[in-house]
């Protein structure tokens, strides 16, 4: 194991200007003193937003659940701030990686940020909108970097007994155009037309047709539910490994955990 | 508390910059990823849980934002890690390279066509003399996946060096 130890004690010694250090030191600093301010508010608001939305869950909920009509159903309630919980013991915390929920706060992505997501799994049976924890069930796509985690979030889109179907990136529930912010593609949180405005077409993640995708309907089973990650081309969900069996499902995501 | 974090970079930026910088080779982005690093870190310097020692716990922090970086721009997928930013123009500014001519920069050659994994815990075993706790740690691994992965990417690194040595003659 001693061979190249040479080699290696030379590249110790990597190069960097006393400058760029003294430049990236003042950029940090201003950089965490900005947020400094604004870390105050900000929590206020997504813990009101927080509240508000367990308020309109606790009333709302029961009373007006998604909104039906002839041609288009309507999920108003579910918002895509993730919030901020206080652990109740029958919750448990886990760190996330994969970026296939980020609408542009680097949503869930929670590895080395020093926060945890909370997870519960005394929920039962979900609704449309919520974000669940689950064993990631086996999938390949020829790609040998595609590397998996063991676990994955997504979103529950459709629910046992109804036909989900995809065209041209929008979703449909039953033949019903679905309205939410999680019902058609996103980068970043951006939209197709917000996103192509801000990148350079030639070398680009994604293209006009990327944000055009069509899938063929398929009915949920009972036993299971339908799942796609907000940041759709980044995520690899139901639309790749089918429908998610309620036995992979770990528990219901309720936010990040409120820091001690 | 200012004047500690002060502290805390001037006294690990450096390390922190070269182990970016050893996977991404380019100056301006090691410089960028840096501060980010340290811009999460004192964001969220409260929960430093001593768990790992305070240079460990940087390194992961400067291991997910490099990543986040390459995965942002989908290298991981389509070229492996570093091998398409070796090519790339900025890469060969003179001041960007190391040692010419010499071992070293036939090694850094070499990690860069090793596969990403390899050059994880060669980086951090070899140069940054982390233990294989401490790897495990950044990585996210568990030791025994460390000491094995280290022992295939010390053989896929041999194997590159003897090429490249039976190449240049």
């Amino acid at each position: 194991m001693n061979d190249f130890d040479g080699e290696f004690n030379k590249l110790k010694d990597v190069k960097r200007s006393e400058d760029a250090r003294m430049i990236s030191l003042k950029k940090v600093m201003a950089r965490s003193n900005k947020k400094k301010f604004n870390i105050l508010p900000l929590v206020f608001s997504s813990f009101t937003v927080f509240a508000v939305g367990l308020f309109l869950m606790m009333t709302v909920k029961e009373d007006t659940p998604v909104v039906e009509s002839g041609k288009t159903i309507i999920d108003a309630q579910t918002v895509h701030e993730v919030p901020i919980v206080e652990l109740t013991p029958r919750m448990f915390t886990v760190e996330y990686e994969v970026d296939n929920m980020d609408r542009g706060d680097h949503d869930y992505e929670t590895l080395g940020t020093g926060r945890r997501i909370a997870v519960d799994p005394g929920v039962l049976d979900f609704h449309r909108g919520d974000v669940i924890y689950f064993t990631t069930p086996e999938y390949s796509n020829g790609n040998s970097g595609l590397n998996l985690p063991e676990h994955y979030i997504s979103r529950v889109v459709a629910l046992p007994g109804e036909k989900i179907e995809i065209k041209k990136g929008q979703i449909f529930i039953d033949d019903k155009k679905l309205k939410s912010f999680y019902s058609y593609p996103t980068v970043r949180g951006r939209n197709k037309e917000e996103y192509l405005k801000t990148v350079n077409p030639e070398n680009s993640a994604m293209n006009e047709e990327d944000f055009e995708e069509n899938m063929e309907s398929i009915v949920v089973s009972k036993g299971s539910v339908f799942v796609i990650g907000d940041q759709w081309w980044r995520s690899i969900d139901s639309r790749h490994f089918g429908l998610l069996s309620l036995s992979k499902v770990e528990g219901k995501v309720i936010g990040y955990r409120m820091e001690q | 508390m200012e004047q500690s974090l002060e502290q805390l970079y001037l006294e690990h930026s450096n390390r922190i910059y070269r182990y970016i910088f050893l996977q991404v080779r380019q100056k301006e982005l090691a410089e960028d990823l840096t501060q980010e690093t340290f811009y999460r870190a004192f964001k969220s310097i409260h929960s430093f849980n001593k768990q790992a020692s305070m240079s460990t716990w940087l390194l992961k922090i400067a291991r997910n934002a490099t990543y986040d970086h390459f995965r942002r721009k989908r290298i991981i997928q389509f070229f492996g890690f570093g091998k398409g930013e070796l090519e790339d123009s900025n890469a060969s500014l003179p001041e960007d390279k190391l040692v010419k001519k010499d071992e070293a920069s036939r090694l850094y050659k070499a990690l860069s066509t090793l596969k990403k994994d390899h050059q994880d815990v060669l980086i951090l075993r070899k140069i940054n003399e982390s233990s294989i706790k401490e790897t495990a740690y950044v990585l996210g691994w568990t030791e025994t996946k460390v000491k094995s992965t280290m022992a295939r990417a010390f053989a896929a690194l041999k194997k590159e060096m003897y090429r490249m040595e039976g190449n240049n003659g």
